[in-house]
């Protein structure tokens, strides 16, 4: 943080403590979207939205606790991931968050499909094909930017977890691995094999046309 | 005839993420920039991370 969004978040966060109606309403138009994205990664919808709402609660009732260290918005995902995480366990579903198996997914848990993207042919096996000349037109066509959406949505948990808050969300890596709890390595290695899945699916993607 | 290529070109894809992360040592990072400089087959994969990349966050601006 620079020291112009540190002053930011001091006026943000006093008025956030006197109960400014503003202020919330501010704070839940930046990032209520993106905390229902990553809780439907993990949660059926209507349990998603339920996550979403007793976050937004948390952050209502510990606001006076929070001390300042991390941001504001790493603070909210946070009470987010810990929320989902209690919800998973209570549904008796699978945690795959990257604080509990992102070592795992890094090694093995991307499988077979993931490891075949850097072999597979138009990465490593074939002349890869030039995109620095596709048309400007075509990089802005709904239809490609909902397929990448989906593309995202398909990675394994821990690759699409990072993927979701790096280059979806504009998570800096440091933010990304504090919110997740991983390290800056596991964070990039994760982020590196959920690109290059999402990659090749684009490849088949515009291969087709 | 010219010096072969440092790294394998699987090698230079794994450290992608890393060089456009600056998250390389001086040295791989070196290596990897000479190996792109003689291998076009890795420019354009890079270049095909880097639109990736860009795409992925144009779809996210579109939905958030
Ligand atoms: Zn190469």
């Amino acid at each position: 943080m620079d020291s112009r969004t540190r002053a930011g978040e001091q006026v943000l966060l006093a008025a956030l403590r006197a109960g400014d109606q503003d202020a919330y309403r501010e704070l839940v138009d930046r990032y209520d979207a993106g905390l229902r994205r990553v809780a439907r990664g993990h949660l059926p919808p209507a349990a998603a939205e339920e996550a979403v709402g007793e976050t937004w609660a948390s952050v209502v009732r510990s606001i006076d606790r929070f001390e300042g260290r991390s941001s504001v918005k790493t603070w909210i995902y946070r009470i987010l991931l810990n929320t989902l995480r209690t919800a998973a366990g209570r549904e008796g579903r699978v945690v795959p968050f990257s604080a509990l198996g992102s070592a795992h997914d890094a090694e093995t848990a991307s499988g077979a499909p993931v490891e075949d993207t850097y072999r597979g042919p138009g990465w490593l096996g074939a002349t890869p094909s030039r995109w620095d000349d596709m048309p400007h037109e075509e990089l802005e066509r709904e239809e490609l930017l909902d397929m990448i959406l989906e593309a995202v949505d398909m990675l394994p948990p821990a690759q699409r977890e990072v993927v979701e808050l790096r280059d979806l969300q504009g998570f800096s890596a440091a933010e990304a691995a504090e919110v997740l709890g991983i390290t800056a390595v596991n964070q990039r290695v994760l982020l590196h094999r959920g690109r290059v899945a999402v990659r090749r699916l684009l490849e088949e993607y515009l291969s087709h046309d | 005839m010219t010096d072969p290529l440092p790294l394998h070109c699987a090698e230079v894809l794994d450290l992608l993420t890393e060089l456009l992360e600056d998250a390389l040592s001086a040295t791989d990072r070196l290596l990897v920039e000479a190996h792109l400089a003689g291998c076009e087959d890795c420019r354009i994969r890079r270049e095909q991370l880097r639109v990736t990349i860009e795409l992925i966050g144009r779809a996210g601006r579109r939905v958030l």
